[in-house]
């Protein structure tokens, strides 16, 4: 860094060893003891200083009254200014720092632990006024296309009224099986992070969602492999002879953060919660399962508006929130809806794994468009017969 | 009562976009997309009320803003969250021990932000 020029205007006749001047690569040009003292040397130099320190306390002119006259010549642009000060309110802050002051130091201060702020600021200072300006970012929020939320309530009301016979008799054969409420309504995370009541027949028994623990390791997305390897003994840990990160306890074990994010990031991949032959499930509800009637009170949320026809499947709150990081984040832009990319992009293809649905979800929110939706509702009838026993 | 001014710092556009969803309804936003251009926004004059802030960002990391506003009389007591992927304990106790409030490990979860935030805004009031 080269050293910087500093015109000096205060009383403080031990300013440089007081704020640590001599131990930075600073260059004394001026020293004068009021503000009409350094006005007339301002007029006269060829070169001005790179910043201007000013004891709030100096006598002559008042600091802000000077700044502020400065500030409106263009000539005094690229020149940082300081105020030395015993204590600002900070109504006098933010009043500062509108009148063009660039930074406050309270005494007592060390420039040394300020190199940080002064570099930014001649940095700042040596930008012409455009390239000042911060360019403000304005996120662009989708709303919802006036053709896409018509076409649903269009479809989903005609929907309604064709299969309610079914429904009735889904309705009735339930209440003959098993005592609880017809829908099961759950949390679900939609488009831009909504956070709505996602109806459902309820398939299972009324107690379900307490018996939770005792399925939870049945979760078939989670890896089939995952590596034997990954124990609480760190390979590279063994092979330096002493442990290559800090250590961490947890749950009661020790183990080095290196091992310990390793087997997090194992255990994640099952972002996805799906389980093959839940014992909760009813008879009745399996049936509704297999046959995707439980599905078909979605049109009811298709009518409120929570969601669509076409779009990324709402996730339960678990799932949504491990997905709240930059590569996954993008889902949360698209709509919400029924059917999507992956309910036909790999249907009976065999099973996919979290990661690629996570990936079809991204790609659903950057290409989706009317037409396409469209294309994704004819593709999802013949996908509608299959069964798959989740 | 007016709202309270957040700012938001990152260079992912769906993480910014997704932290505008959240914050909107109780928040006014302003989003900058790296350290530097958020520097500039406070140097016009602005003063939010509060900053969030993702580490790894281009042009000015997160680390490098950090110790601009801490070293700044102006801004050093804006309280600030880090959110960032970096989950290092390292890392995190840099950022804390430059004056960072809280620190975030991305993923998030959303409730969590909000109520940390009201927790720091309380704590601001009750200390006033």
């Amino acid at each position: 860094m080269k050293s910087l020029s500093i015109l000096y205007i205060g009383t403080n006749i031990d300013f440089i060893n007081e704020y640590g001047l001599n131990i930075v690569p600073v260059k004394l040009i001026q020293c004068e003891t009021n503000a009409f003292l350094a006005g007339c040397y301002l007029s006269e130099t060829i070169k001005l200083p790179d910043i201007i320190f000013f004891e709030s306390k100096a006598t002559g002119v008042n600091p802000f009254h000077f700044i502020e006259h400065l500030r409106s010549e263009s000539k005094y642009d690229h020149v940082v200014f300081v105020v030395v000060s015993d204590g600002m309110t900070s109504v006098e802050m933010t009043d500062s720092l509108k009148k063009g002051i660039d930074e406050v130091l309270i005494k007592p201060f060390k420039l040394t632990n300020y190199m940080h702020r002064v570099r930014f600021l001649i940095h700042y200072r040596d930008l012409n006024k455009k390239e000042r300006k911060s360019l403000k970012t304005i996120s662009i929020t989708k709303s919802m296309p006036v053709l896409k939320r018509a076409f649903d309530i269009v479809v989903a009301s005609i929907a309604l009224v064709l299969i309610s016979p079914i429904m009735l008799m889904a309705m009735i054969a339930m209440k003959l099986e098993s005592k609880g409420p017809w829908i099961y309504a759950s949390k679900r995370v939609g488009s831009c992070y909504q956070v709505f009541d996602f109806y459902k027949f309820r398939s299972m028994f009324a107690d379900a969602e307490a018996r939770f623990s005792e399925v939870e390791n049945l979760n078939q997305y989670m890896i089939k492999n995952t590596p034997v390897e990954l124990s609480e003994i760190c390979p590279s840990c063994n092979y330096l002879k002493k442990p290559c990160s800090p250590k961490v306890y947890i749950d009661g074990k020790r183990m080095c953060e290196r091992q310990h994010l390793l087997l997090k990031k194992a255990k994640q991949s099952g972002t996805f919660f799906k389980i093959q032959d839940d014992p909760r499930i009813t008879r009745v509800g399996r049936v509704l399962r297999n046959t995707s009637i439980d599905e078909l009170p979605q049109l009811i949320n298709v009518l409120k508006g929570d969601m669509s026809i076409v779009g990324n499947r709402p996730l339960p709150l678990y799932e949504a929130e491990q997905l709240t990081s930059d590569a996954w984040a993008e889902r949360f832009d698209a709509p919400a809806g029924i059917t999507g990319l992956w309910q036909v992009e790999k249907r009976g293809g065999g099973e996919m794994s979290g990661e690629e649905r996570k990936k079809l979800d991204n790609k659903y929110a950057r290409t989706n468009s009317f037409f396409n939706d469209l294309k994704l509702i004819v593709r999802t009838i013949p996908a509608l017969f299959q069964s798959e026993n989740v | 009562m007016k709202n309270r001014k957040i700012l938001i710092i990152d260079d992912d556009q769906y993480i910014r976009l997704l932290l505008q969803y959240l914050l909107e309804r109780s928040y006014d936003i302003e989003v900058r997309e790296n350290g530097h251009e958020a520097l500039l926004y406070l140097q016009e004059g602005n003063i939010p009320d509060m900053i969030i802030s993702d580490l790894d960002m281009p042009v000015m990391t997160g680390n490098a803003f950090l110790d601009n506003i801490k070293q700044s009389s102006f801004f050093n007591s804006i309280p600030l969250i880090v959110l960032s992927a970096k989950e290092n304990s390292l890392e995190r106790i840099e950022c804390l021990k430059k004056g960072a409030d809280d620190y975030m490990m991305k993923p998030f979860n959303p409730e969590e932000l909000k109520i940390r935030m009201s927790n720091i805004f309380q704590r601001m009031n009750l200390a006033r």
